[in-house]
């Protein structure tokens, strides 16, 4: 048995292993704030998640976090919360169902895993569709699964412009009378350079990043009746 | 309408426009575009005018950024950024399409072809070499006769006006036919722009000129000939050949003042994503008509590698982004006069010793000059590998080179650095890797593209650009390759023959579709020597 660690010990000690991008040492912040007693439920909601919003924080207010940041944030978030969920006392309610995937003629899947680890996070069940994702099977899978939220990532001009992209997901939401229960979000670069694009290709938010995009996401998740 | 005057070469120019576009918008279609290295975005400070007659409104937040106190009193400008509303006179500081004599250390450190040219194949003399770039095009004036070069040029590409990169360059073509056709027209008047310049240079006449020869990668064929740009697109074809005839020569060779009979020749392309200029880096080096395990890297916009495992070449690219020829980052300037290209640490201070092209004022980093700097900091501390600067320095970043204009190396320059040579990392690993050839197994390492030459490969390797466990003596820095190749196409018939055999022996590797990608650029973000290839049995390619 460890000596007494203060919860604020474990969150700074965690939020720099995060700024430094330190798997390592962010999991053995963990392991010993829970040998020495705190909960697992302590550890997701005060540690673990505050610090993915803190990142966020950090992203609106300046330029001043990196891509590999950005990945390990969600990477270690995702493997801290998978592994502390069936350590729970009782089992978290589901926060949302989303899917996503990149949209067709795309091929890129980083930005797509960065969201994908935000959101596990946040215990939002997650449906990966993979890249090159046609927008009827953006619409298909949504249904199937009972998700209130697409996300489509594009990372070049004409996916992210072009008909079969987000357009032909409003497309078929509006033809299958879906509008209502499903929102469509979009993220990747061209989305970058011109802030209002998501409204021309009929999303209904966008996210600078990923890490951003996992708390977008989690907001449209609630607003929609499931 | 209001009017743009302009003042040019051949005298005053009077450009009608309708209010609401910038400078860059209304010189754009003209044969006076603005330079725009960042494509018009307000992210670079490279699209200056001087407005001499005229007004203007105020000056934008991104204007105040990146021009001095002194260029404010002059009255630069922005050219993406100044929206006139009434007649307006400037001067164009950064011309899209400013020509200057390629320098000696330029051109790969190649001898002629021992073979002399067959007579035959050239109807004329003079023979002309074009490396169509991305970002810069590079054009040489041969003697085909005497197997001599007569001088050589490079520019920017005009093209840039239209995006940056590849990708949104072809997007720009595939929205409208209409911009298809003049992105295509902007590269060919360039092109006859360029062979004007050599031949003025060398006092020789366009009537002497039998012969063009171009290489480039497959989207900037597609989008000079207008053809399958759009094909291109879809990722399909990235690992098909992509044809791109030239539709009517004739019509090339009018517009661009040479003799009725001059053959041009658009050097095919490997498949959607490997163009000729890949293949003409291969015929430059030889690397195929050796044994010897060779590992080649063309750096630029779109970064081209190829692995030569003694009897297949293993090919890739990997769009990067434009921060190693200078661009993606506040002050980073192609290798032109000014440039910094060498940084080291200064002894005794945190400063830095530079050098700078033609011995001018530094006016900005180079590519080279960016892996230095981001070396040095690595090894003294104050950049750590994740891409932070130590605490003590906080974001303001690290002053490269004091005075006006301040070069800072700031937080989200590293991130494009890192960004750029993750992919060229990542890429370089995964080919590796599909070519079953470790990287210490390498005998050679082929450095070609425009910063080739002056990068320093101790801090490649220590930053992870170039792999690692490679002794120094195995490198051989190579410069403008591509060009080199494309001139041997031009004098020696039989490098066609080379080229299809190589072709034949090719293995493409879209690295889209390689399930490690993503996984070995995570890895290659970090600023830290490249980690040995894993040849592990049974882990799956």
């Amino acid at each position: 048995m460890t000596d007494e660690i203060t919860i604020e010990e474990t969150i700074k000690g965690y939020n720099e292993a995060i700024f430094d991008t330190d798997r390592d040492r962010a999991l053995e912040v963990v392991h010993e704030a829970l040998a020495s007693g705190m909960t697992p439920e302590d550890i997701v909601f005060k540690v673990v998640l505050p610090a993915m919003d803190q990142m966020i924080k950090a992203i609106s207010e300046a330029f001043d976090t990196n891509l590999a940041q950005h990945y390990m944030t969600a990477q270690i978030a995702d493997s801290v919360v998978t592994e502390m969920i069936p350590k729970f006392k009782q089992a978290p309610e589901v926060a949302g169902r989303v899917v996503i995937g990149s949209a067709e003629g795309d091929l890129h899947s980083l930005g797509k895993r960065i969201v994908i680890g935000c959101l596990r996070a946040r215990m939002i069940e997650v449906t990966d569709l993979g890249v090159n994702v046609s927008p009827a099977r953006f619409v298909d899978e949504a249904v199937a699964h009972g998700a209130s939220v697409i996300g489509v990532s594009a990372m070049m001009v004409h996916t992210a412009r072009g008909p079969n992209g987000s357009l032909g997901v409003r497309r078929i939401l509006k033809e299958r009378g879906l509008e209502d229960r499903i929102k469509i979000i979009v993220g990747g670069a061209p989305y970058r350079y011109d802030h209002e694009l998501y409204k021309t290709v009929g999303a209904d938010a966008w996210a600078e990043d990923g890490v951003t995009a996992g708390g977008v996401i989690a907001g449209l998740a609630e607003e929609v009746p499931t | 309408m209001p009017a743009l005057r302009i003042r040019t070469e051949v005298g005053p120019e009077q450009l009608s426009f309708a209010p609401g576009g910038s400078v860059a918008d209304i010189l754009r279609a003209t044969p006076y575009p603005v330079r725009q290295p960042c494509g018009g975005r307000g992210r670079c400070g490279g699209c200056r005018v001087r407005v001499t007659e005229g007004t203007t409104g105020d000056l934008t937040v991104t204007e105040r950024r990146y021009l001095s106190s002194e260029q404010v009193r002059n009255g630069t400008r922005l050219a993406c950024q100044l929206i006139p509303a009434a007649d307006l006179t400037v001067e164009i500081i950064d011309q899209a399409v400013a020509w200057r004599e390629l320098r000696d250390d330029e051109y790969a450190p190649v001898s002629p072809p021992s073979v002399p040219p067959v007579l035959s194949a050239v109807p004329a003399g003079l023979g002309v070499a074009v490396d169509l770039g991305t970002t810069e095009i590079r054009v040489t004036l041969w003697d085909t006769v005497r197997g001599r070069r007569l001088g050589g040029c490079t520019g920017p590409n005009p093209q840039s006006a239209f995006g940056a990169d590849v990708l949104s360059r072809l997007g720009t073509a595939s929205w409208t036919g209409e911009d298809a056709a003049i992105i295509g027209r902007v590269a060919r008047d360039a092109i006859g722009d360029a062979i004007g310049y050599v031949l003025r240079r060398a006092h020789l006449d366009r009537s002497d000129v039998g012969r063009v020869v171009i290489v480039g990668n497959t989207a900037m064929l597609a989008l000079l000939t207008e053809c399958g740009y759009d094909a291109l697109l879809e990722p399909d074809n990235w690992a098909r050949e992509i044809d791109c005839p030239v539709p009517d020569a004739g019509a090339w060779v009018r517009s661009w003042g040479l003799p009725s009979g001059t053959r041009v020749v658009v050097a095919r392309s490997l498949a959607g994503f490997v163009g000729s200029d890949l293949l003409a880096d291969v015929l430059a080096t030889g690397m195929t008509q050796r044994s010897a395990k060779t590992l080649l890297i063309d750096f630029g916009t779109n970064s081209e590698i190829a692995v030569w495992d003694g009897t297949t070449l293993w090919v890739t690219s990997t769009p990067g982004g434009p921060a190693f020829e200078g661009c993606g980052t506040d002050f980073g300037v192609p290798a032109e006069a000014g440039a910094v290209y060498r940084v080291r640490p200064l002894a005794g201070s945190d400063g830095f010793d530079c050098d700078a092209i033609g011995d001018q004022p530094p006016r900005g980093l180079c590519g080279s000059a960016l892996v230095d700097v981001v070396a040095c900091l690595v090894r003294d501390g104050r950049l750590k590998k994740t891409g932070n600067f130590a605490r003590e320095i906080g974001d303001d970043g690290v002053v490269v080179v004091g005075g006006e204009p301040e070069l800072v190396l700031r937080k989200r320059d590293v991130d494009a650095f890192q960004r750029a040579k993750a992919a060229i990392g990542a890429g370089t690993r995964c080919l590796l890797e599909e070519a079953g050839v470790p990287s210490s197994g390498l005998e050679r390492v082929c450095v070609c593209g425009a910063f080739g030459r002056s990068l320093d490969v101790p801090n490649a390797q220590w930053v992870g650009l170039l792999p690692g466990g490679v002794c120094l003596e195995r490198f051989e820095m190579w410069g403008n390759a591509a060009l080199a190749g494309c001139e041997l196409l031009l004098l020696a018939p039989e490098g066609v023959t080379a080229l299809d055999r190589a072709r034949s022996n090719a293995r493409l590797v879209n690295l889209a579709r390689v399930p490690m990608f993503d996984d070995r650029f995570v890895e290659s973000l970090y600023l830290e020597p490249a980690r040995e290839t894993r040849m592990t049995e049974g882990e799956p390619a």
